[in-house]
């Protein structure tokens, strides 16, 4: 919707945080005490949360395939900083970055889906 | 003692170089991300090149820098516009990949055409001593 509305920053925003959250949800639910560490060293102040969460869902993910967790890996740190250079630098996001944005997000959110239980 | 992050580049390009030889390599910083670009599609998104991958991050991780490691390839949302390290393999070397590329491949045919030609003949023969120990 946000792509023929032609919102293509607000898109490539949603579709970060589309997979941002799914994994702080699936480490919420069944990695429970890694989700209580990672929001410690939040409150400490200290590290990039956003690339803690990534990086521990990564871990779990590499215990049963390591292709798809570096998979998962690249394209979570790629979306990661495209969206912060699409929120906040001058750079306009043109229709086929946006596109190829969400396809990024629906291959994030496979990977997950294929290998974590929900 | 640990590596800083340089030495880290530079033993990143050695390792992918030493195990892809044919792969154009490209390195840039932006803000606390180190992005290593790898080229051709095929080799990045190799298992291979997975293994490779998560050695490298493992080691990038050990050394506390508080950055991000990131590797792309072709095509790909983020792209470099200047990248301070730049490896290419030389025409020569290039073109010697192709021509082994290119006879692998003809051996890999001729390996297949005989399996073909042995699947074919294998009934054939016990077909042919099935008919002998009939007539016996």
């Amino acid at each position: 919707m946000l792509l023929s509305e032609e919102y293509y920053a607000p898109a490539v925003h949603t579709g970060y945080y589309s997979c941002l959250q799914k994994v702080k949800y699936i480490l919420m639910e069944y990695y429970p005490e890694d989700f209580e560490k990672l929001g410690t060293l939040k409150s400490d102040g200290t590290g990039n949360s956003h690339m803690d969460y990534i990086r521990t869902l990564a871990k779990w993910l590499r215990r049963s395939d390591e292709d798809d967790a570096f998979e998962f890996d690249r394209k979570m740190k790629q979306l990661k900083n495209y969206r912060i250079s699409s929120d906040y630098s001058q750079n306009a996001v043109v229709e086929s970055d946006a596109v190829k944005t969400l396809g990024i997000a629906e291959k994030v959110h496979t990977i997950i889906k294929t290998h974590m239980p929900l | 003692m640990k590596m800083t992050i340089p030495q880290f580049i530079d033993f990143s390009f050695h390792k992918i170089n030493t195990k892809f030889p044919n792969a154009s390599i490209r390195y840039q910083q932006n803000d606390d991300t180190h992005y290593i670009e790898v080229v051709p599609k095929d080799i990045y998104e190799s298992g291979a090149f997975a293994n490779l991958g998560w050695e490298l991050d493992d080691i990038f991780e050990s050394l506390c820098t508080g950055g991000i490691l990131c590797f792309l390839t072709e095509g790909d949302l983020i792209k470099l516009n200047k990248p301070s390290k730049i490896y290419t393999p030389s025409p020569i070397q290039a073109n010697w990949m192709a021509q082994s590329s290119s006879t692998l491949n003809a051996v890999a045919e001729v390996e297949t055409t005989y399996k073909s030609l042995h699947t074919l003949l294998t009934p054939l023969k016990f077909a042919g001593n099935y008919q002998y120990a009939m007539a016996a």
